[in-house]
C-alpha cells in the first residue's frame, strides 16, 4: 500500500490508503452504507446494488463495494436520488420474498428486515404471484429455503474462499436461481438425493446468510433469537479455542453461532464448534454421584459418595503414598487442573500425578526458543513450515489461518507430513510426502550438514531435490512459523523447538502447535504432565487407587487400560456421562459441562479465553475442582482450596510466571490473552543432531508411502465422548450408521 | 470418454485459452453435441479437464438455455417468439405444433423425435416468423409449411 489518497464524502475530507474499497473507507469511518453482498475478505460481488453511492463525475450511480478510492473522489452516500435507488433494488429483492418472519429462524437478526426498516416503506411494484418454492434440507445439519435468498452469493464465497470447500454453486438463472450442491434441482436423473451437500459442515454459509435462507437444522425453530440467552464462552472441542456464542433457552441449548463475534476465529467455527456443544443437554449426563454394589451403581447422595471416596484414598495412601494416583485431562479447565495437581502434591502427597494424553507439549515448552504465535499473526506469516499435523481436519481455525495466508498474500506454505492432507494438495507450495514417522529425518536435515541430504532423504523416501528446496528456504528465510502436528513427539518435538535458536536470533521465527484438545496446553502449563500411559503400567503394583477426572481410556486407547483399570483396587471418576471408562469405576461423581461452569482454558497459540456459565447444570453437578476440594475436606487435608474459579485462577497467576499479570477483567476486555513464555536456551546442534539420529535409527525403513489422499470428515466428522451426545452429529455420523467407528475424546 | 478425434478438439480447445477454465463453455458444447445432452460423465468430465468441481459445471450448465442437461429427442424445434414473429404469426404456429405432437412447450414427444421449446430473436426478423430446427433455420412459416418441413425430416 503506502499512498494514500485524499477524498470528501459527504462534504468531509478523509484520508485512506489507495486502492481501498469505498464502502470500507465509509464503514470504518462511521459513514452507514447499506449493503447485502459485500463482505470483509470475500471477494467484491456487486449482485445486490444496495451500497450505491453517487461520485461525481461519474455518469451513473455506483456500487461502492468494488469502487477502489482515488485522489480527489467527491462522494455522497446520503441523497434522495440515492435513497431512491436504493429502495428500487429492494423492491426487487423483496418482489419474491415470502415475508414469513414470524416463522423464520433469522427474524430479529435478519438483515433484511433491518433494511427494509431502515428504508421505510418500500414500494411493492411487482404485482405478481410469488413463486412458492419448497424447503431443501441439504444435509443433516443444513436447510435452504431459496424464496428468503437475497442472492447475495456470500455463502458461495465464504466456501470457495475461506473454507476451500466449494461445495456450493449458483443454479439455474433468473427468478428461478438457487443456491445448492451440485445437482440440486434434478431429482428426474436421481441426483438430489437430498443429504447432498458433500461437504465440512462448518456452517459458516449459515452463518454469514444475511437472511433467513440457510438455516441450521439442529437449532431450527427451538427459539426466537430474543427469547434465548447468549453466551460467549470458548468452544470445547480442539485446541484452537474458538469463541462461540452459546444460546441456551430456559436450561437448555438451543444453538451455537458466532456472528459480529470478536474473538480470534472471527465469524468462523467448524462442524463440532457450531453442531457438537449440544451434548450438554443431552439426557443421558449423568446428574447423581453413584457408588458400585456388586456390578451396579446405586444413586447416592455427595455426602456419602465423598465419604466413601475419602476414606478409600486416605485407606490406600496411608500405606504408601505413592499408591494413589491422580490423573486429569486435556479438556478440564485451568482451574479444575491446578486443583487437581493441588490435590496430589499437598493433599496426598503423591508423586504418581498427570494425565491422560498422548503428546509431548511439555518437552516442546521446556525447549522453546521462539514465542508462539497467534491465529492471527499466522494469517500474517509470509513462510509457513508445517511439519505434521492435519488442520483441516483436526484444528480447524488453524488451517483456515493458514489458507488465509496463502490466499491473501501467497504465502510460501511448506508442508512436511506422511498422510497427503488436504493442505498438502492444495495449499502448499513444498509438499514432502515421507514415510510414516520419518518427520526426524527432515528435521535433522535442517541441522546437519548438506552432505547428510542423500541419506535422510532416503530415509524419509522423498526426493533428495526437494529436502534441498526446503532446507535452503527454512534457512534463507527471514521469517518463518513453524507449524508443528500432535505426532511429532519426543526429542523430534524437542528439536523442531529448538530450531528457531539454531536459525539465529536476528529472524522473526514463531511457533504454532497444534495441540489436539481445548485444554491440552493448559493442562500442561497447571503440571499435569502427559504421563498418563506410564502411570497406567503400575496400575495393580505401585498404583493401587486411581482418581480420573474426565477422560475416556478404554474407548480412546482399548484393552490395555481397561485391563490395567482392572487391576487397581479403588477407581473414582468424574464424568458427564457413563463412558465406557466410568463403567468400571467403584464411585462415578457427575461433573459439570463447559458450558456449565466458569473458568479458563488455554489454547495452543498459548492464549487464555475464558469459560462461562451459560446455564445451570441438570441434577447435582458440580465442576472439577470443586469434587476436589469437598474430597480434600472430607479427608481433612488442606490444599488451600479456593471457592471460586476467579480465586483459583488468581492462584494460578500467582504461582506460574507465564500466566503473570492475566485477569478474569483482562481477558475480558481483551478476549484472549496470550501468555508470555521463557524462552529455552539454544542447544549446541551437536547435541540435538545426536538426539535426532537417535530417532532417526527408530524409522523403519520398509514402511511404504501411505499414498490415500485424507478423507473429508477423517477427523471432522469423528463422534467422540462428547459428540456421541450431540443429536444431529450422531445422526449425521453416528456409530449406528457404520460399523463402530475409530472414537477419540473429542 | 469421448472418441480420440473428440479428445484431440478437446485438447485444442483448453490450449487456445490462456485460463483453462474459459474452455468451459465450448466444451460443454462439444459434449453437448457429442451426446445430445450434458451427462453426469460429462460434468465430471469437464470438471476434472480444468480443474474445477462439478458445482462450477453445472452452475454453467443449468445457466445457459442452450445447454441441456436431460434428453431433447433428435429434433431440437426452436419457435420464435419475439415481436416480429409474434406479430406474424408465431402464436399460432406454436399452438400447432402443441397440438399436432400432443406435447407443451419444453417437453419431447413419447418417441423421443421432437422436442418443442420458444425462443428469443432468431435475428431473422425479415423473413419472420422463423424457427430453428437443431441448427437449421426455417422461414416464412405457415402452419402448412411446418407440416412439410416435419414431414421431410428423415
Ligand atoms: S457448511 Fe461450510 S463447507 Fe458446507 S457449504 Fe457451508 S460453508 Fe461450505
Ligand atoms: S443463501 Fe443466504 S448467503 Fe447465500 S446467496 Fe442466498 S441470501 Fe446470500
Ligand atoms: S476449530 Fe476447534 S475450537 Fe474452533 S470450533 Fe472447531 S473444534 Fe472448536
Ligand atoms: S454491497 Fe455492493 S452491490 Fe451488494
Ligand atoms: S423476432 Fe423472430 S427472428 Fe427476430
Amino acid at each position: 500500500m503506502g499512498d494514500i489518497v485524499n477524498l470528501k464524502i459527504n462534504g468531509k475530507d478523509y484520508q485512506a490508503p489507495k486502492g481501498k474499497l469505498l464502502i470500507e473507507v465509509c464503514l470504518e469511518n462511521g459513514i452507514h452504507v447499506p449493503n447485502f453482498c459485500y463482505y470483509p475478505d470475500l471477494t467484491p460481488q456487486a449482485a445486490c446494488r444496495m451500497c450505491l453511492v453517487r461520485i461525481e463525475k461519474m455518469h451513473k450511480l455506483a456500487t461502492s463495494c468494488t469502487v477502489e478510492v482515488g485522489e480527489g473522489m467527491v462522494v455522497h452516500t446520503e441523497t434522495e436520488e440515492l435513497l431512491e435507488a436504493r429502495k428500487g433494488m429492494l423492491d426487487f429483492i423483496l418482489g419474491n420474498h415470502p415475508l414469513d418472519c414470524p416463522v423464520c429462524d433469522k427474524g430479529g437478526q435478519c438483515e433484511l428486515q433491518d433494511m427494509v426498516f431502515e428504508h421505510g416503506t418500500v414500494y411493492a411494484h411487482y404485482n405478481v404471484k410469488k413463486q412458492a418454492t419448497p424447503e431443501w434440507r441439504l444435509s443433516p445439519f443444513i436447510a435452504y429455503d431459496p424464496q428468503r435468498c437475497v442472492r447475495c452469493y456470500r455463502c458461495i464465497r465464504e466456501c470457495t474462499e475461506v473454507m476451500d470447500v466449494n461445495a456450493l454453486g449458483k443454479i439455474f438463472r433468473g427468478t428461478h436461481e438457487v443456491i445448492g450442491p451440485y445437482g440440486l434441482g434434478m431429482d428426474k436423473r436421481g441426483m438430489d438425493k437430498g443429504y447432498s451437500l458433500d461437504c465440512e459442515q462448518c456452517g459458516n454459509c449459515v452463518e454469514i446468510c444475511p437472511v433467513g435462507a440457510l438455516l441450521s437444522v439442529d437449532s431450527r425453530f427451538r427459539s426466537r433469537p430474543w427469547d434465548m440467552k447468549e453466551t460467549v464462552t470458548t468452544c470445547t472441542h480442539c485446541g484452537d479455542g474458538c469463541q462461540i456464542n452459546l444460546g441456551v433457552r430456559g436450561n437448555d441449548y438451543v444453538r451455537v453461532a458466532s456472528k459480529d463475534m470478536k474473538g480470534i476465529n472471527g465469524e468462523f467455527l467448524c462442524v463440532k464448534g457450531r453442531y457438537g456443544c449440544s451434548f450438554i443437554s443431552s439426557q443421558e449426563r449423568i446428574t447423581k454421584p453413584m457408588i458400585r454394589r456388586g456390578d451396579k451403581f446405586e444413586e447416592v447422595s455427595w455426602e456419602e459418595a465423598l465419604r466413601f471416596t475419602a476414606n478409600k484414598l486416605k485407606e490406600i495412601s496411608a500405606k504408601n503414598k505413592d499408591s494413589v494416583a491422580i490423573l486429569g485431562s486435556p479438556r478440564l479447565t485451568n482451574e479444575s487442573s491446578f486443583t487437581l495437581r493441588r490435590f496430589a502434591e499437598k493433599g496426598l502427597g503423591t508423586s504418581n500425578f498427570g494425565q491422560v494424553a498422548d503428546s509431548d507439549w511439555d518437552r516442546f515448552f521446556a525447549n522453546l526458543t521462539a514465542p508462539i504465535a497467534t491465529h492471527n499473526q499466522v494469517k500474517k506469516a509470509k513462510n509457513i513450515l508445517m511439519i505434521g499435523g492435519d488442520a483441516t481436519e483436526n484444528h480447524p481455525l488453524s488451517a483456515m489461518v493458514i489458507r488465509y495466508a496463502v490466499r491473501k498474500h501467497n504465502a510460501n506454505l511448506m508442508v512436511v507430513n506422511s498422510r497427503r492432507t488436504k493442505i498438502a494438495r492444495r495449499q502448499a507450495k513444498l509438499f514432502l510426502h515421507i514415510r510414516p514417522e520419518s518427520e526426524a529425518a527432515i528435521v535433522a536435515a535442517i541441522f546437519e550438514s548438506e552432505s547428510e541430504l542423500a541419506r535422510l532423504a532416503d530415509l524419509a523416501k522423498v526426493k533428495v531435490e526437494q529436502l534441498q528446496k526446503l532446507r535452503e528456504k527454512v534457512l534463507g528465510s527471514e521469517e518463518l512459523t513453524i507449524v508443528v502436528g500432535p505426532e511429532v513427539q519426543g526429542a523430534t518435538l524437542e528439536a523442531v523447538a529448538q530450531l528457531a535458536g539454531f536459525l539465529n536470533k536476528e529472524r522473526a521465527v514463531n511457533y504454532l502447535p497444534l495441540a489436539k484438545y481445548n485444554n491440552s496446553i493448559g493442562s500442561v502449563d497447571m503440571g499435569l504432565k502427559p504421563n498418563g500411559h506410564n502411570l497406567m503400567k503400575a496400575f495393580g503394583s505401585q498404583i493401587q487407587a486411581l482418581y480420573l477426572a474426565g477422560s475416556n481410556p478404554v474407548e480412546q486407547y482399548g484393552k490395555d487400560w481397561e485391563n490395567a483399570l482392572r487391576k487397581l483396587s479403588f477407581l473414582a471418576v468424574a464424568e458427564l456421562f457413563m463412558t465406557q471408562t466410568a463403567r468400571l469405576a467403584d464411585v462415578v461423581f457427575p461433573v459439570n459441562s463447559f458450558a456449565e461452569q466458569d473458568g479458563t482454558f488455554t489454547n495452543n497459540a498459548t492464549q487464555v479465553q475464558r469459560v462461562q456459565r451459560a446455564l445451570e447444570g441438570a441434577g447435582q453437578v458440580r465442576p472439577d475442582w470443586m469434587v476436589i476440594n469437598a474430597l480434600a475436606r472430607e479427608m481433612r487435608v488442606d490444599i488451600g482450596a479456593k471457592g471460586s474459579s476467579v480465586s483459583i485462577f488468581r492462584d494460578v497467576t500467582a504461582e506460574l510466571a507465564s500466566y503473570n499479570g492475566i485477569t478474569y477483567e483482562r481477558i475480558k476486555k481483551e478476549s484472549a490473552v496470550q501468555t508470555t513464555r521463557a524462552l529455552a536456551q539454544t542447544k549446541d546442534s551437536s547435541i540435538i543432531c545426536k538426539d535426532l539420529a537417535a530417532e532417526c535409527s527408530k524409522i523403519n525403513t520398509s514402511a511404504e508411502l501411505n499414498k490415500t489422499n485424507v478423507a473429508q470428515g477423517e477427523g471432522l466428522f469423528r463422534i467422540g465422548t462428547m459428540t456421541r451426545h450431540s443429536p444431529v452429529m450422531q445422526e449425521a455420523f453416528g456409530e449406528s450408521k457404520e460399523e463402530k467407528a475409530e472414537t477419540v475424546n473429542a | 470418454m469421448f472418441s480420440p478425434e473428440i479428445e484431440k478438439k478437446i485438447d485444442n480447445t483448453i490450449e487456445k485459452y490462456p485460463h483453462k477454465r474459459s474452455a468451459l463453455l465450448p466444451l460443454i458444447h462439444i459434449a453437448q453435441n457429442e451426446q445430445g445432452h450434458i451427462t453426469e460423465e460429462a460434468i465430471a468430465y469437464i470438471a476434472e479437464r480444468l480443474d474445477l468441481v462439478p458445482v462450477e459445471v453445472y452452475e454453467v450448465a443449468t445457466f445457459y438455455s442452450m445447454y441441456f442437461l436431460d434428453p431433447i429427442g433428435k429434433y431440437n424445434l426452436q419457435v420464435c417468439r419475439t415481436i416480429s414473429c409474434m406479430l406474424c404469426g408465431a402464436y399460432d404456429l406454436i399452438e400447432h405444433l402443441q397440438n399436432k405432437l400432443n406435447i407443451k412447450i419444453g417437453q419431447v414427444t413419447s418417441d423421443g423425435r421432437f422436442r418443442l421449446t420458444e425462443v428469443e430473436c432468431l435475428g431473422s426478423c425479415s423473413t419472420a416468423p422463423a424457427m430453428q430446427i437443431n441448427f437449421d433455420y426455417h422461414e416464412n412459416l405457415t402452419p402448412e409449411k411446418v407440416d412439410q418441413i416435419l414431414a421431410k425430416l428423415p
